[in-house]
């Protein structure tokens, strides 16, 4: 049974790194980064209850809040990158990649 | 009766993480995440941890779902598929993620963990968790509330400056 808890977290985890490689639109990509954060809590928890102990619920917790902390930044600076460009395709943010430094 | 609860929820999932990855409209992807971060939690009462079944419903699917759905909803989004024309070809960048999960199948497969039957009484309960978290992860729980209040600190901080004349 441990491994079929081990097995659809690691499909789920995969799932989102497809999402977050092939993906145009940075709401959906900041998405499948959380899809990626509940693979791992759900692997965290299902340890936990084979070992028997509950120190992997209480980092699924801190995942949890840390998830939390993250989406709301990760909002507030989509929210100011539209504000920049006007647009929601990640391939308009390319300041990194083009030679301009 | 537990395996077909198992096999159930882990469907819906599937399902809800395939619709987030393959919707066109980010808003589509967004309830269907909903759907699956709802099935996590089903998950996570099948094995025991209730506190986490409902923390994970009101924390994950209750605030911060629904804070990203407020922000789409500012937003007028075009549709935007996952490929600009789908091609057979397509299909090829699956099979590397087929390998990877194989071999990570086999790595973690070879532990041989045990679901046992004898759990302690309490196990899951929200007075365990609350043991465990302040006997042995203190720091780490102040740690997590200075990085709240320092994204609260931030995020006001960020989204709220002067206007300052920039040259057109």
């Amino acid at each position: 049974m441990f491994d079929n808890y081990m097995l659809l977290a690691l499909i789920l985890l995969f799932i989102g790194l497809v999402g977050v490689a092939l993906r145009k639109n940075i709401f959906t990509i900041f998405m499948c980064v959380e899809l990626m954060l509940n693979a791992v809590a759900l692997i965290f928890a299902s340890i936990a209850r084979a070992q028997g102990s509950m120190e992997g619920q209480v980092i699924v917790l801190l995942i949890i809040a840390l998830a939390a902390a993250e989406a709301a930044f990760g909002l507030a600076l989509i929210v100011l990158m539209h504000k920049e460009k006007q647009s929601l395709d990640i391939e308009d943010f390319n300041e990194l990649r083009t030679e301009q430094c | 009766m537990e395996v077909f609860l198992f096999y159930n929820f882990a469907l819906f999932a599937l399902f809800g993480a395939l619709g987030l990855v393959l919707f066109k409209l980010p808003l589509h992807s967004a309830l269907s995440f909903i759907l699956c971060l709802v099935s996590v939690a089903g998950l996570y009462l099948l094995l025991n941890a209730k506190t986490l079944f409902l923390i994970q419903i009101v924390v994950y699917a209750g605030a911060i779902m629904v804070l990203a759905v407020f922000i789409m909803m500012f937003f007028n989004i075009k549709a935007s598929s996952l490929f600009v024309k789908f091609r057979i070809l397509h299909l090829f960048y699956l099979v590397p993620a087929g390998i990877l999960v194989w071999i990570c199948a086999e790595i973690f497969g070879a532990k041989r963990l045990e679901f046992s039957a004898n759990l302690s009484e309490n196990f899951g309960e929200i007075k365990e968790l609350g043991f465990y978290l302040f006997s042995n992860f203190g720091v780490s729980f102040e740690m997590i509330s200075v990085l709240l209040t320092a994204v609260l600190i931030a995020v006001v901080g960020i989204t709220s400056s002067k206007k300052e004349s920039k040259n057109v």
